[in-house]
């Protein structure tokens, strides 16, 4: 009997032809694993009383119950509006890079479009912006059942390229979200973490919630390579060659530092950091979000 | 130390095998796969950070698999380390071994209580000793009494034998003919190696001349061997290069002068060194002489022979470490008394108006005719036809108007005895008669063309110029002043035709006006001296001048002298055979030499340009050879050869530019130390080549591990 096929394995993934149906699967599969809905407290549904305290909008107040107890409540609701999401997926060519059959650019889109996925059944806001050196595409944020397939559409034509300029492009797009929202962060980070984090500070100064997916290729975290080999630079035409072994060891302690300085840094800035295997099960990133969503 | 040889010199192609890893290395690093990545920062940072070390650590793993290959493939060619000198025992193939024994003179050199030539015995035994079965040599001393060795010989003991047998000589040495027949020997031997091996000092003499290029039967297969023994820088050592008698022939009871030239070969100063000069064995004379380093000393001694005959002299010199020339022997004939006949060709009644009257006055004014050391006979010319010339050393004719043609045959026969003849000018003197009779024959005896004379009425008194200031007739005049020429006023003289002059002629004497006064030739085996005015005061002054007596004495001497050197023979030095010169009395006469060991041979004469004489090859020892010839005897001195005493050393460096391409070794050998090579076999070194390996592989093997 053939094992029923896991569609969280980004490998799986790959095989499906269309990037909406790769999405569909990711959630549809999450949420049928799950048995209890997740879609909860989206709409404009009753919550619970609690005492009238002064500065309270007098339109809140419960006159019902005032009348019955003669005492002010507020009535209070889960939620009063829908979540403005913008997923920001790194389009530079050092996502390209891919040791199996998934680029970490593939990886980023995976994750988008099931989270755009699972944000647009839920009535929310949706935008996307994929970025290189600069802002490359941008949709803006609308929770419309046909705005799935623009981002699915945008993220399949986007071809990774170009340089990163991750800071600096941070620092523009915060500048553009005017309204508060949750901020997704989809990239390897492969540029200077200072100049990154001062591109997060910024966007949560501008009051955005910040989830930072780092996303990173195994051969970029373990380097298992063991031959005489050229490293070329994915950005530019920086060339060495090098015996691995001898820099293995260094190489990854240098990268586990990389790697703790981010969620160093992303911690103290109330920055929700989650590295991702370009082999981690896609739903560690469906799974990260709603519990941030139902947290 | 030794050098390398392989047995298997086939494998050390398998060296090339050494490359394999430099090979590997180059290819990989062209294979070098390209892998697009993106952090490469890391990787850049990294390599900054650790792969310069790795690097060294691979470069030096890279060093040591290439050694262990080098050392396989080696070890495989089963290297040996072969001893220097006098190897015999090169793994099993058959030597031949020609052994050159140094036997010169030097070897008596002595160092530690032993003398070189004990020495190199002793180390000839050494190497004879290793000699193998299958080996076989041959001796042959550098200085070879009787027939060099025809073949090879395995038996050592033989051998031995025949080294102790030899002896050292007195003789100098050289090595071009001992070198030509080893390598005539070498050529008879059919064994797969051959070798020569030379035991000598580290003296340079035997060795200038020595090209090996120029022996037409060299082969450069054959290896070379010095084995030098004795001290290796140049000892000290000074001998006597000569002993001359100066000036006159040597009468007995008259002081005679004489001269000993001192060479210091060392290279250091030697003080106040004793010399003593030995007259038939007696000290007669010491001085303390200083001799620098390198150069000639000469100390004059004044002596007196008591005795005539041929006395032996011998000058000694304090004894340094070669002994055998610190001994120079020389024979003196010491003559009783010199005989001179005046033949007066103007005797008067009155003796003082005799032509020769002055001269006897000159040559014995004492007048002592028993032990004067000059016995002057005055004959008129008719006397002298029946005198018996031989009785005389000199003969001087004064004013003489003719000779007849058997007294000139007789003068002939008197020179070419060597004995001198003093011709004096006179008012009877016919020049044309003179010139016709005993200048223009071939037995002449006159030495120049005589000219008209020459009347100087007008003349003054003045010097005479002495044209050769060192001549032995005017070095005594001169040393006590020219003045005592001075004065002379010459009135009348004979020309001399000087555009006629034989080579052998030339002027001593000569007026202020350059015309000639006395003038020495030679005649037969004698001396001549020509005076151009007369004996007496009837044309010159000469004769009442302080300047006349030691003139006379002095040539009386001069012309007798050569009588008395050559009567038998030359001194001379070994290895030269003594050489006697027999007149034609002689001739049949029974001719023996006795050597200083008082061994008696007879020699035998043989002709040689035109001329008898006897050749003696008996002279092998230094010393005084006594010489019998018929009825009469005389004393010959034999030295060692001058060449030996120069100790001088000879770098090895030097020594082996004379054998360029051929294979050669040269070991300084002292006493208590083995000669390495005959007795130490060959050391394989593929055990030890094979160990470094395992060391080599372990240390790889550790540094690999790292590494990964």
């Amino acid at each position: 009997m053939a094992e029923p096929a896991n569609y969280f394995d980004p490998l799986t993934l790959s095989k499906l032809s269309t990037l909406l149906l790769r999405a569909r699967y990711v959630v549809e599969g999450l949420i049928s694993g799950v048995h209890t809905s997740p879609y909860k407290g989206f709409s404009v549904e009753f919550s619970e009383h609690r005492q009238y305290v002064p500065g309270d909008e007098i339109r809140h107040i419960d006159w019902k119950a005032y009348a019955k107890f003669d005492r002010y409540y507020i009535k209070e609701y889960e939620e009063e509006t829908n979540l403005r999401c913008y997923l920001l997926v790194d389009a530079s060519a050092s996502m390209n890079y891919r040791s199996q059959g998934v680029s970490k650019f593939d990886y980023a889109c995976y994750l988008a479009a099931a989270l755009a996925y699972v944000m647009l059944n839920q009535q929310d806001l949706v935008g996307l912006v994929t970025f290189s050196h600069g802002i490359r595409q941008q949709l803006p944020a609308r929770s419309s059942p046909g705005h799935l397939r623009a981002v699915v559409d945008s993220l399949e034509q986007t071809t990774p390229a170009g340089d990163t300029d991750l800071g600096r492009t941070l620092h523009h797009i915060a500048s553009q979200l005017r309204r508060r929202g949750l901020v997704i962060v989809l990239s390897d980070l492969l540029d200077e973490p200072l100049e990154v984090m001062q591109g997060l500070r910024h966007l949560r100064y501008q009051m955005h919630e910040v989830l930072v997916f780092h996303v990173l290729d195994d051969d970029e975290i373990t380097f298992p390579f063991t031959q005489l080999t050229q490293f070329e630079d994915l950005e530019d035409e920086t060339r060495v060659i090098t015996d691995p072994r001898a820099i293995a060891a260094d190489y990854q302690e240098q990268m586990q530092q990389f790697i703790k300085e981010y969620e160093t840094m992303c911690r103290r800035q109330s920055i929700d950091y989650t590295l991702f295997n370009t082999r981690t099960p896609l739903d560690k990133g469906l799974l990260k979000y709603l519990a941030w969503r139902g947290a | 130390m030794g050098w390398l040889t392989f047995l298997n010199p086939a494998f050390l192609w398998g060296g090339l095998a050494a490359s394999i890893p430099v090979i590997i290395h180059l290819i990989n690093r062209r294979r070098a796969r390209l892998v697009q990545f993106p952090t490469i920062k890391f990787v850049l940072r990294s390599e900054r950070r650790v792969a310069r070390k790795y690097r060294v650590k691979q470069w030096l793993l890279l060093a040591l698999r290439t050694l262990v290959l080098f050392l396989l493939t080696t070890a495989l060619a089963e290297p040996v380390l072969q001893p220097n000198v006098g190897d015999l025992t090169n793994l099993n193939q058959p030597r031949a071994l020609v052994l050159i024994l140094d036997n010169s003179m030097s070897m008596a050199y002595q160092t530690a209580g032993m003398t070189a030539w004990e020495l190199a015995k002793e180390v000839s035994d050494l190497v004879l000793q290793e000699l193998r079965p299958q080996d076989q040599a041959a001796v042959l001393p550098l200085i070879l009494r009787g027939e060099p060795p025809q073949a090879f010989s395995g038996d050592r003991a033989g051998l031995m034998q025949q080294v102790g047998e030899l002896s050292q000589t007195y003789e100098p040495a050289g090595f071009v003919l001992p070198f030509q027949r080893a390598y005539t020997l070498l050529k008879t031997s059919d064994a797969a190696k051959k070798e020569i091996v030379v035991i000598t000092d580290h003296t340079r003499t035997p060795w200038v001349g020595f090209e090996p290029a120029s022996l037409k039967v060299i082969d450069p297969q054959v290896r070379v061997t010095v084995i030098a023994v004795g001290p290796t820088t140049t000892p000290s050592n000074a001998t006597v290069q000569e002993v001359r008698v100066d000036q006159q022939a040597v009468v007995a009871g008259v002081r005679t002068k004489l001269t000993a030239s001192i060479i210091n070969f060392g290279m250091e100063q030697r003080q106040q060194v004793p010399v003593a000069l030995l007259v038939d064995g007696q000290t007669v004379d010491q001085r303390l002489l200083d001799l620098p380093q390198g150069s000639k000393t000469e100390v004059t001694f004044d002596v007196a022979f008591e005795q005539p005959g041929d006395r032996e002299g011998t000058v000694k010199l304090a004894s340094d470490d070669l002994s055998v020339d610190d001994l120079f022997y020389f024979s003196v004939p010491v003559k009783k008394a010199l005989r001179v006949l005046l033949i007066d060709g103007d005797p008067r009644t009155t003796l003082v108006a005799s032509e020769t009257f002055y001269l006897r006055n000159a040559l014995n004014p004492e007048r002592a005719f028993g032990a004067a050391p000059i016995q002057p006979r005055v004959v008129p010319v008719e006397e002298a036809e029946r005198v018996r010339l031989e009785g005389f050393d000199v003969v001087v004719l004064a004013n003489v108007r003719n000779l007849s043609a058997a007294l000139r045959t007789r003068l002939t026969e008197f020179t070419n005895h060597g004995g001198g003849i003093w011709w004096f000018l006179g008012h009877q003197v016919d020049p044309a008669i003179y010139n016709r009779n005993l200048f223009d024959t071939p037995t002449r005896t006159l030495p120049a063309r005589l000219g008209p004379p020459l009347e100087r009425i007008d003349a003054h008194a003045a010097a005479l110029r002495g044209l050769d200031a060192g001549h032995p007739i005017l070095k005594p005049l001169i040393e006590r002043g020219l003045d005592t020429l001075a004065g002379v006023r010459v009135r009348r003289l004979f020309s001399i035709e000087t555009g006629s002059l034989p080579p052998t002629t030339h002027v001593l004497l000569a007026l202020p006006d350059g015309r000639p006064l006395l003038l020495e030739g030679t005649a037969g085996q004698g001396r001549v001296l020509l005076y151009t005015s007369t004996a007496d005061v009837d044309w010159n002054e000469l004769a009442v001048t302080t300047g006349y007596l030691p003139l006379m004495q002095t040539g009386v001497g001069y012309l007798a002298r050569r009588e008395a050197e050559h009567r038998f023979a030359s001194a001379t030095r070994l290895p030269q055979p003594i050489v006697v010169r027999l007149s034609e009395q002689q001739k049949e006469a029974l001719v023996t030499i006795t050597d200083p060991q008082g061994k008696e041979a007879r020699v035998f004469p043989l002709e040689q340009h035109g001329q008898r004489q006897t050749t003696s090859s008996e002279t092998r020892l230094p010393g005084f050879y006594r010489l019998h010839v018929g009825q009469e005897s005389g004393v010959v001195a034999v030295n060692t050869p001058l060449d030996e005493s120069d100790l001088t050393s000879i770098q090895a460096l030097d020594l082996g530019e004379k054998f360029p391409g051929i294979p050669f070794a040269v070991v300084d050998w002292e006493r208590g130390r083995p000669v390495r090579a005959p007795q130490v076999e060959p050391i394989s070194m593929a055990g030890w080549f094979l160990i470094g390996l395992l060391v080599l592989m372990l240390v790889e093997g550790v540094l690999a591990n790292r590494l990964r």
